[in-house]
């Protein structure tokens, strides 16, 4: 959503612009919150919000927290990419692999992943494996799909062109149809990543385990509201940051857009 | 038809059938072995599940889970279509509300479960609260991406043929971006699902969310994982009407 | 600085200090031999003979150009030569061996120049990867895409993306591509069909170049009159439906050839009469 603009004020009154809104709406709950129309116990200000905020971001707890959760999903997440990728050749090469499959993979795509986390928690326990390998479990389809659409629908000319080089097969898969289906790969990468946090929070809040999740369930079972709020805005950030980072690698991995 | 045209038009479903015989197989073998804790064989969970579907319990609870999913799928497309098609034609619109709508997309959606219950208690409106949020993104983006080309694209067009503002929404506008907004609600509608179970598994007492938990917490291992078949069934159910209604409209 | 040193022994890929230079063998090799070849479509309800009975032949170091009605296989005719597809009947040697698969000594320029190059490599890497696929050693590959890309007259993109580039210079990069491995005969689908006028002269005239340089043995399909008659020793016709060879016009216009004196002779105006009122009679 991003436009060019002429002159130095042109964008200074374009930021300022992007910035009505979100202003606008935190005054709107700073005046709510204060002046009664919501109870500020449960509603607090957001200034009280960015107090203990930083209060707890300085206070020790909040930066471990958020560094567990963190490192959690990206763990599944990386597991589930070292699984998936190469499911998806052969599921995308095979049409036997592919057939036999077919129908369990749509289910297990179909089935929101978190209902299975009950069901490791009782196979593996609480603890570690279990955060990570519920983000597995939940990362793992978007990253297959990717890689069987991407591998399937590698253009006709490129696979021309391996034939051409007299490329056999398996060269052909490394050289042309890998790269070729990169960008859908990342695609599913980045939708993966979006789970991943996701699963990590929700087996966190279900397990006590540790984490953000864990935190602010503490925090609402205490009724430390504001807490609450600032555990939530905490969550936000890394999900923006993470999201941030996938969209630079994934620009990084492209080159058929022009810069 | 010939036979062997039946043959290879049966055999996607001959293939996929095996493999769902070859992972019952296995998932038969690994409770008979006890090869992991509480893995109850596949008998035991397909009888539960029998049970269940003759009661009435899982069919209240489906219908829970449906419904808020429904509904909140249904506010997400109206404010989707909505503003998605204000920040498509609107350059001012983007820029008003362009950075909060992309800043907002990357909250994960259960970040806003304890906020909700906060705020709203433990009932079905924190449920379709979250699963609006979760919702709103693909449909609001696919809406505005679609009308943002359709502007591009037509914007000349519709000048030159004096289009009032009226006939230009329906004639060209809502048809242009009607495919990309079925997109937009099917992938919105697997997500509002998946959070509002999340939100049934964390807190609030209903629906199948619920149902899988409380044979969880119970340790009625059977039931627990005929809870889980049958969510990934209404999950697949679901996406694929969905599906169908999109190819449907996308047809050439 | 081209070091130009005597290549080595036949069929040998050079070690180093290599220049794509022409052995005495590759000079002499590049014919096609193309007798009674039929081709159909396959699948069920579309069958229908494209091409039937389709017999021509190019002499080694010969430039052909082959036109006809859209629709009438040529980029078919192409992808049988290539071996890309099989002949259903018929044969087609290169150099008198048949044709299987795709000869080690063919490099073939696709006509979608956007979709033939390799978007995730920049240009000097794309061009490795006809070496690459050729089996040439790593610490070659570099210097030898290099002299490729000066060959083309695109010394200074190495480092540019395909999406980066125009349609010319896209162009310019595929045929290095299929230079790289010092193929004895290439094979061109319409290449500068999608090009403006300008930048067609410029790259005709590189081909030209380059084909006289390295005594290439090429087959280059269009449906541009002017351009057949302009690069070719010999212009075939074919007709639709099924394909078949229908004329076959000797072209003896003066070399080099100049874009605009060569197409303002009353010959080359002749020829390109002749050849249009050929197609036209189809």
């Amino acid at each position: 959503m991003g436009r060019r603009d002429g002159s130095g004020m042109g964008h200074l009154a374009n930021v300022l612009i992007r910035l009505v809104l979100p202003a606008a709406l935190i005054g709107l709950w700073q005046v709510a919150s204060t002046s009664g129309w919501v109870n500020p116990v449960f509603v607090p200000p957001p200034d009280r919000v960015a107090r203990t905020g930083y209060e707890m971001l300085t206070g020790g707890d909040l930066i471990p927290a958020a560094a567990a959760t963190t490192g959690r999903a990206l763990l599944g997440l990386a597991i589930a990419i070292v699984i998936a990728v190469p499911a998806g050749l052969v599921f995308a090469s095979s049409r036997l692999a592919d057939g036999l499959t077919y129908p369990a993979r749509e289910f297990f795509r179909a089935l929101p992943t978190v209902t299975i986390v009950p069901a490791l928690m009782v196979i593996v326990g609480p603890g570690e494996s279990l955060s990570v390998l519920a983000v597995v479990f939940g990362a793992v389809w978007p990253i297959l799909l990717g890689t069987i659409l991407g591998v399937r629908e590698t253009d006709r000319v490129l696979l021309d062109v391996a034939r051409v080089h007299r490329l056999s097969a398996r060269r052909a898969v490394v050289k042309i149809r890998l790269p070729a289906a990169l960008p859908q790969i990342m695609t599913g990468i980045r939708i993966s990543l979006a789970i991943a946090l996701v699963i990590a929070l929700v087996v966190e809040m279900m397990s006590g385990h540790g984490g953000l999740g864990s935190m602010v369930v503490e925090a609402r079972s205490r009724f430390r509201n504001t807490e609450v709020f600032a555990i939530v805005a905490v969550i936000g950030v890394v999900g923006l940051v993470l999201n941030a980072l996938m969209v630079r690698i994934e620009r990084r991995t492209r080159h058929d857009v022009p810069a | 038809m010939n036979m062997a045209g039946i043959v290879a038009g049966l055999r996607p479903y001959v293939l996929g059938l095996a493999g769902i015989a070859v992972l019952t197989a296995g998932w038969a073998v690994v409770a008979a072995a006890e090869l992991l804790d509480g893995v109850p064989p596949p008998l035991e969970v397909f009888s539960a599940l029998g049970e269940q579907l003759t009661g009435a319990e899982l069919w209240r609870a489906t219908g829970h889970t449906v419904a808020v999913t429904a509904s909140a799928t249904a506010i997400a497309t109206v404010i989707g279509v909505l503003v998605g098609a204000a920040i498509g034609m609107s350059a001012m619109m983007d820029r008003l509300l362009g950075s909060t709508i992309n800043t907002l997309r990357f909250v994960p959606p259960v970040a806003l479960i304890p906020v909700v219950l906060l705020i709203m208690g433990f009932g079905s409106g924190s449920e379709i609260v979250v699963g609006t949020f979760a919702a709103l993104w693909p449909v609001l983006l696919n809406v505005a991406a679609a009308s943002r080309e359709i502007k591009s694209r037509f914007e000349d067009m519709t000048r030159i043929q004096r289009l009032g503002p009226v006939r230009k929404l329906f004639s060209v506008y809502v048809p242009g971006t009607v495919a990309a907004t079925i997109t937009g609600v099917r992938v919105a509608a697997a997500l509002a699902l998946i959070l509002v179970v999340a939100i049934e598994m964390l807190a609030v007492p209903a629906g199948l969310g619920h149902q899988v938990r409380f044979a969880g917490n119970a340790l009625q291992l059977p039931t627990m994982y005929a809870y889980i078949v049958w969510t990934g069934c209404v999950g697949l159910l679901l996406n694929s009407v969905l599906q169908a209604t999109e190819r449907y409209l996308r047809r050439p | 600085m081209t070091v130009r040193l005597a290549p080595t022994s036949a069929g040998g890929r050079q070690t180093s200090d290599v220049a794509i230079e022409p052995t005495p063998e590759v000079a002499g090799r590049g014919s096609i031999d193309v007798s009674g070849v039929g081709y159909r479509y396959p699948g069920a309800a579309a069958e229908r003979q494209v091409i039937d009975d389709l017999s021509f032949s190019v002499r080694p170091g010969e430039f052909v150009c082959v036109v006809g009605p859209s629709g009438c296989g040529k980029t078919t005719l192409l992808k049988l030569l290539s071996g890309l597809v099989p002949a259903e009947s018929g044969g087609i040697h290169v150099d008198g061996v048949p044709v299987q698969g795709p000869p080690s000594n063919l490099g073939f320029v696709f006509q979608d120049h956007a979709r033939a190059l390799l978007p995730w490599r920049n240009a000097v890497r794309n061009v490795e990867f006809g070496l690459e696929a050729a089996g040439v050693a790593r610490k070659d590959r570099r210097e030898l895409a290099r002299q490729a890309l000066r060959r083309v007259q695109l010394p200074d993109v190495e480092n540019l993306y395909p999406a980066q580039m125009s349609g010319g210079m896209q162009q310019r990069l595929q045929i290095a591509r299929a230079l790289a491995a010092t193929p004895s005969i290439l094979l061109m689908d319409e290449p500068f069909a999608a090009l403006d006028a300008l930048t067609r002269f410029a790259l005709e005239d590189a081909l030209l170049e380059v084909w006289r340089e390295l005594g290439l043995t090429v087959v280059f399909v269009t449906h541009d009159l002017d351009e057949a008659v302009y690069l070719a020793d010999r212009v075939v016709v074919l007709r639709r439906g099924p394909a078949r060879v229908v004329r076959e016009l000797q072209v003896e216009l003066d070399r080099p050839r100049d874009q605009g004196r060569t197409r303002a002779e009353p010959e080359f105006v002749a020829l390109r009469y002749e050849l249009f009122e050929t197609i036209r009679a189809l």
